[in-house]
């Protein structure tokens, strides 16, 4: 993870991730002096101030413990804000904090918090096999009873069993999708209900899912990576072409984009990169879109005579 | 004979340091600083003090109160109630009750809203918000320390008074503690 702006991206994308049934009302709310990354509706009406950071650190802090602290004190105008989002808010509201790493100091110090909910979540982002994952875990959960503020009850985590409290985490893809060789950012795709992106390796066999699973060509693919990678020849044959219209293209809902490594049957040749003038490397050009039909092999052609238009 | 004060602005941290070790029985009766600017864990705190029950008293200082406060204050507070006995055994002759929670005390020129309305939602029993102020009386200076914001929570009730305000919810025996000045400002019992 590079920047919060990139995880502030993946928890709006993934809200249902990091809690079953949580929407995402606004971004970079600005709640009287402070501006909370994140604002959010639990299903049961409660408002979540999501605070976001790669390190939790101070300044997290700070500004979730002033947007709250606002909330408390002029809740009409934060129902009156988020009035179209829901009926009815449920109050006092609750505070998550959402870092890649959470300092045992950090904990301490959110535990004196005096919302009735403040939970820390820890995100990692992981890759192994050629499979992308993101991963919501939570490491620290303080709940009071919303009359009583004294009594805290905190519920530490052993740091040797992640799986303990990992439930709205690692809910694995139900539905594997044939990733298509190539590869996108890591850890932007995931399903919409699990935390976990995955991207099937390569090697597996391509299970016939109920969905046809359309192997886009690679030129559009890499045209939306503005062309920096070398592009492929086309694809194989025997490979199901896209329809005409790239941005209409069909994907599943479980649709993953995902890194993985290109495989024996849809890995295209390597195209040579050749010399430029002064010892450059030039890049080959893109083809142009829609691919003619000599780019096309016979069955391509024959799969786009069938469908209909 | 009339005195006239006039306002002397603070020109640090330090020098109100200086003003806040030199007149502590002004600040509070009885209590005694015993130490300044304490690494508790990752934070530091400004001044460190004992009341005559053994009750840790940490004050962070300001010319103008901010989040900084708030989180220096937070780090020292929580490292002081996670780990008391290592306070108390920094600390051998002060004689510290290490039963007791520590009470937090934000003393600064300026107290702005802003940082009152964040105080109020920590989870500390006992905090004191006092301005100070520093004048000028002729040949001699002058220290006025005015309690601003008072919040008390005991056990399941917790209480937060508003001298500025007196319209806040208040307890009876609350205003024992209000000085005399804002005391007219509260209902009689």
């Amino acid at each position: 993870m590079n920047d919060a702006a990139t995880l502030e991206t993946l928890v709006v994308k993934h809200a249902p991730s990091l809690e079953p049934g949580l929407t995402i009302v606004d971004t970079s709310a600005v709640l009287g002096e402070s501006t909370i990354d994140l604002v959010g509706i639990a299903p049961d009406g409660t408002l979540v101030l999501i605070a976001l950071g790669l390190v939790g650190d101070g300044g997290m802090i700070l500004r979730a413990l002033g947007a709250y602290a606002w909330c408390i004190e002029y809740p009409d105008a934060v129902r009156q804000r988020y009035h179209a989002a829901r009926r009815e808010l449920r109050w006092p509201p609750r505070i998550v904090f959402v870092a890649e790493g959470v300092p045992e100091s950090f904990v301490r110090k959110v535990k004196r918090l005096g919302a009735p909910s403040v939970e820390c979540v820890e995100f990692r982002a992981l890759e192994a096999n050629g499979t992308s994952a993101l991963r919501f875990e939570r490491r620290q959960h303080v709940r009071r009873a919303p009359t009583d503020r004294t009594p805290v009850t905190a519920k530490p985590l052993p740091d040797g069993d992640p799986v303990a409290e990992a439930v709205i985490a690692i809910a694995t893809a139900p539905d594997e999708v044939p990733a298509p060789a190539g590869s996108a950012a890591p850890g932007v795709g995931a399903t919409p209900t699990g935390a976990v992106a995955r991207a099937t390796p390569p090697t597996a066999p391509p299970n016939a899912p109920a969905a046809p699973v359309a192997l886009v060509p690679e030129p559009v693919r890499l045209q939306a990576v503005d062309a920096v990678a070398p592009v492929p020849p086309p694809p194989p044959a025997g490979t199901t072409a896209a329809p005409s219209v790239p941005t209409a293209t069909p994907r599943p809902a479980s649709a993953i984009s995902s890194r993985a490594a290109p495989g024996p049957g849809t890995a295209p040749p390597a195209t040579p990169a050749k010399k430029g003038g002064r010892g450059r490397t030039r890049r080959p050009r893109t083809p142009a879109w829609p691919p003619t039909p000599s780019m096309l092999s016979a069955e391509e052609r024959d799969g786009n005579d069938e469908e209909p238009s | 004979m009339t005195l006239r004060l006039q306002k002397r602005p603070l020109d640090d941290v330090k020098a109100l340091e200086k003003l806040v070790v030199s007149n502590a029985e002004a600040l509070e009766p009885e209590v005694r600083i015993i130490d300044a600017r304490l690494v508790l864990g990752d934070a530091t705190i400004d001044l460190v003090g004992v009341d005559p029950e053994g009750g840790l008293t940490l004050i962070a200082l300001g010319i103008t109160a901010d989040g900084n406060m708030i989180l220096r204050t937070l780090g020292a507070f929580s490292w002081a109630v996670d780990d008391p006995t290592a306070v108390k055994q920094r600390y051998p002759a002060g004689n510290i009750d290490g039963g007791r929670v520590p009470r937090v005390m934000f003393i600064a020129e300026r107290l702005p809203e802003v940082f009152r309305r964040q105080v109020r939602q920590l989870d500390v029993p006992v905090i004191d918000c006092v301005e100070v102020r520093h004048f000028d009386a002729g040949r001699t200076t002058a220290v006025s320390f005015e309690v601003v914001e008072r919040i008390r929570r005991d056990g399941a009730a917790a209480v937060a008074t508003r001298p500025r305000d007196g319209a806040a919810a208040v307890t009876p025996d609350a205003t024992a503690d209000v000085s005399p000045t804002w005391r007219q400002f509260f209902p009689r019992a």
